[in-house]
């Protein structure tokens, strides 16, 4: 088995083991009120004894609770010398080892069987209600050692069981159906009122361990091909998509520079899209962006052309709090893509040490615009009416889509540049979108 | 003439614009993009429209696939190319359906210059099939079954192609879509030489001889189930098959199957 397998193996029964103690503890509760509920029958004399002998069991509950519930450990330690209790089961977690909550549980309800049977069995309860009671205190201990078989420390491949561990997990259905078969015996006249046939089902019940544990196995395998299945499928989706948009971008990049007077200003917007396009994916791959363009609100753009362009850290780049949850379509997502690299490198160029971007979406029909504002000195009014110039290569794209770019100096002693296009008609894929 | 680019890039729009603008006899042409199959409906009508370059996926934007497009532009009467990323090992089986089903005018890979772009569109305007020696090998032989009615010979095949890309061990298989083993085997075996013919006539690749005999079966034909999972998954390729089947698809012969 791959380790990658293993460590889905462990996952899966790590999930499952927490689920399955989480449930055990309520049924181990449900049993133990069923054992108090028993002691009705009995004389009035014995019940401090009883009382006390069930006391322990519920204690020793408690204590499963405190290990399995978020927090309860914490709860412990903050009992008065209970820290190194805690601390002790805070250690134990996922691993295949015997703890201080088991050996508890087993006394137990070892202390809850002996109320109904062995050496000094409750004497005067109702035939039927002993029988009942020593199926209930049986059905916890067999409860509470099946949580022991299917432990998911058993299969954490980091803290492999070791080998007298990994037998003794074989020969628990044998060790308890001993044990059982031992406190069962009909050690005095009262103990022998409980059914022979009860008694002995109850003693060979933990053989069906070994089903329990091979129809566990078998669910575990299953979810790890499953994982494996999934992830496959997963790689060819997320992966397949990855490389088809990286290798779009670059294929159109490659074509433009092959084609006779490529314009130099063209090919740095469309390295820098492409960059903005690597870092994109970052954000897919990690999770916690729409894969879908049309999705995608304007600070996830925003973040990435920062990335992508490489903005300089002593830069101070703010965009418009109204224009961060701006969702635009498939296209002008597309056209923003190239725009805002090419504005936003352009005032860090002008030696900018701030900029601001806006986005608006506003007329009818309606009109994106995109507004770059930046107190860098360093960009002369003739640079922008230069043909070769990066704004006058991006003003001729953007007349296509019946738009241009517009500048003007500002308050700030910079530059404002407003690039602005029709908005894509198409809503089908996500016409723009107010926050 | 007017053309539309159907592809979930802009930069391919823009590649067709560039390519017409490129050359004065396709310079007067009027290009419009929609990023997906979908957008064709909300574009007010498709009369007027010469010419469609069609992408055969578009991946975030949409479940649709360029089969989706190519039965709008059929319906309405628009010549279609095919414009895609034809060297992606996924795309083949949505290249043969395409073929099949619609007999598109031409391929053209998302690579081709500005001159293979003006070229074709010089061709068609001119009312003439372009050359296209790339669309030759994924259309229908003018004779016998073609590799693609062997590799989905009935609408019941697409299930055990789509569990076959879910699952990983044959009994699942045969669970999640309620057949035998047995049976299963028999589709594996039935189906082999159709995905070996494939991968052989399309991506020139030979299977080794060890990896011929039955047992050996189900891996590759799992991997190609997975590899092509999108096109199986595609309920317009369902219904492409009913229509084969039914003999309802306009630009399928019956003689050919």
């Amino acid at each position: 088995m791959q380790m990658a397998d293993e460590n889905g193996k462990f996952n899966t029964a790590l999930n499952a083991g927490t689920r399955l103690w989480r449930a055990g503890c309520w049924i181990r509760a449900t049993l133990l009120t069923g054992m108090w509920i028993t002691l009705a029958w009995a004389p009035l004399s014995e019940l401090p004894r009883a009382a006390a002998q069930l006391l322990v069991t519920t204690l020793a509950l408690l204590l499963a609770f405190a290990h399995i519930m978020p927090g309860g450990l914490n709860v412990l330690a903050r009992i008065p010398g209970m820290t190194r209790l805690a601390n002790h089961l805070a250690g134990t977690s996922g691993r295949a080892t015997v703890d201080i909550s088991g050996l508890a549980e087993g006394l137990g309800a070892l202390l809850a069987t002996w109320l109904y049977v062995g050496w000094f069995p409750l004497p005067g309860l109702p035939v039927g209600v002993r029988s009942t009671g020593v199926a209930l205190a049986i059905g916890y201990a067999w409860e509470a050692v099946l949580q022991a078989v299917i432990d998911p420390g058993w299969y954490n491949p980091d803290m492999r069981a070791q080998r007298p561990m990994r037998i003794f997990r074989c020969v628990i259905p044998v060790i308890l159906s001993g044990i059982f078969t031992f406190v069962l015996l009909p050690w005095t006249g009262i103990a022998a009122q409980v059914p022979f046939a009860v008694r002995l089902l109850l003693s060979v019940s933990p053989f069906a361990y070994y089903l329990v544990w091979a129809a566990f196995d078998v669910l575990l395998r299953a979810s790890v091909i499953s994982l494996r299945n999934s992830e496959n499928l997963w790689r060819w989706d997320i992966w397949g998509d990855v490389h088809g948009s990286m290798k779009n971008t670059l294929v159109f990049l490659q074509q433009y520079v092959d084609e006779p007077g490529a314009d130099l200003e063209e090919i740095r917007s469309l390295t820098r899209n492409a960059l903005v396009v690597v870092d994109e994916f970052r954000g897919y791959l990690v999770g916690g962006r729409s894969r879908a363009w049309s999705g995608a609100p304007l600070s996830d753009l925003w973040e990435s052309v920062l990335r992508g362009i490489g903005t300089p850290r002593r830069v101070h780049c703010v965009l418009a709090p109204d224009s961060a949850g701006l969702r635009l379509s498939a296209t002008d997502y597309q056209v923003a893509r190239r725009v805002l690299p090419d504005l936003m490198s352009n005032a860090l160029k002008a030696g900018a040490s701030n900029v601001d971007a806006r986005c608006t979406v506003s007329g009818q029909p309606p009109v994106i615009r995109i507004e770059v504002a930046d107190d860098g000195p360093g960009m002369e009014p003739s640079d922008a009416s230069n043909p070769q110039s990066s704004l006058a290569v991006l003003s001729s794209r953007l007349r296509r889509r019946e738009g241009g770019v517009d500048h003007s100096a500002n308050a700030r002693g910079g530059i404002t540049a407003v690039a602005y296009w029709r908005a894509d008609p198409a809503l089908g894929d996500g016409g723009a979108n107010a926050p | 003439m007017k053309i539309l680019v159907i592809d979930d890039y802009v930069a391919a729009e823009d590649a067709v614009r560039a390519a017409l603008d490129s050359s004065p006899a396709t310079q007067g042409h009027e290009v419009t993009g929609v990023r997906t199959p979908g957008g064709l409906h909300q574009l007010g009508g498709l009369d007027g429209f010469g010419l469609a370059f069609v992408d055969l996926n578009f991946g975030r934007l949409t479940s649709q696939t360029g089969l989706s497009a190519l039965r709008v532009l059929r319906d309405s009467g628009i010549p279609a190319v095919i414009y895609t990323a034809d060297e992606e090992e996924n795309r083949l089986l949505f290249l043969l359906a395409a073929f099949h089903f619609y007999s598109p005018l031409g391929l053209v890979s998302k690579r081709a210059s500005r001159d293979e772009i003006h070229r074709l569109v010089a061709f068609i305007n001119a009312g003439t099939v372009p050359p296209s020696p790339a669309a030759r090998r994924y259309e229908r032989p003018r004779v016998g079954r073609s590799l693609f009615d062997q590799l989905i010979v009935r609408v019941d095949d697409l299930p055990v192609w789509r569990a076959l890309g879910e699952q990983s061990d044959r009994v699942a298989i045969a669970k999640a879509t309620s057949m035998h083993t047995r049976t299963l085997d028999k589709f594996l075996a039935d189906h082999f030489d159709a995905v070996e013919g494939l991968e052989a006539t399309l991506l020139d690749r030979i299977r080794p001889e060890n990896l011929r005999p039955h047992e050996h079966r189900f891996t590759p034909i799992h991997t190609f189930a997975v590899t092509h999972h999108q096109f199986f998954q595609d309920p317009e390729v369902e219904r492409l098959i009913n229509e084969r089947d039914s003999g309802s698809s306009p630009n399928y012969r019956r003689d050919h199957r």
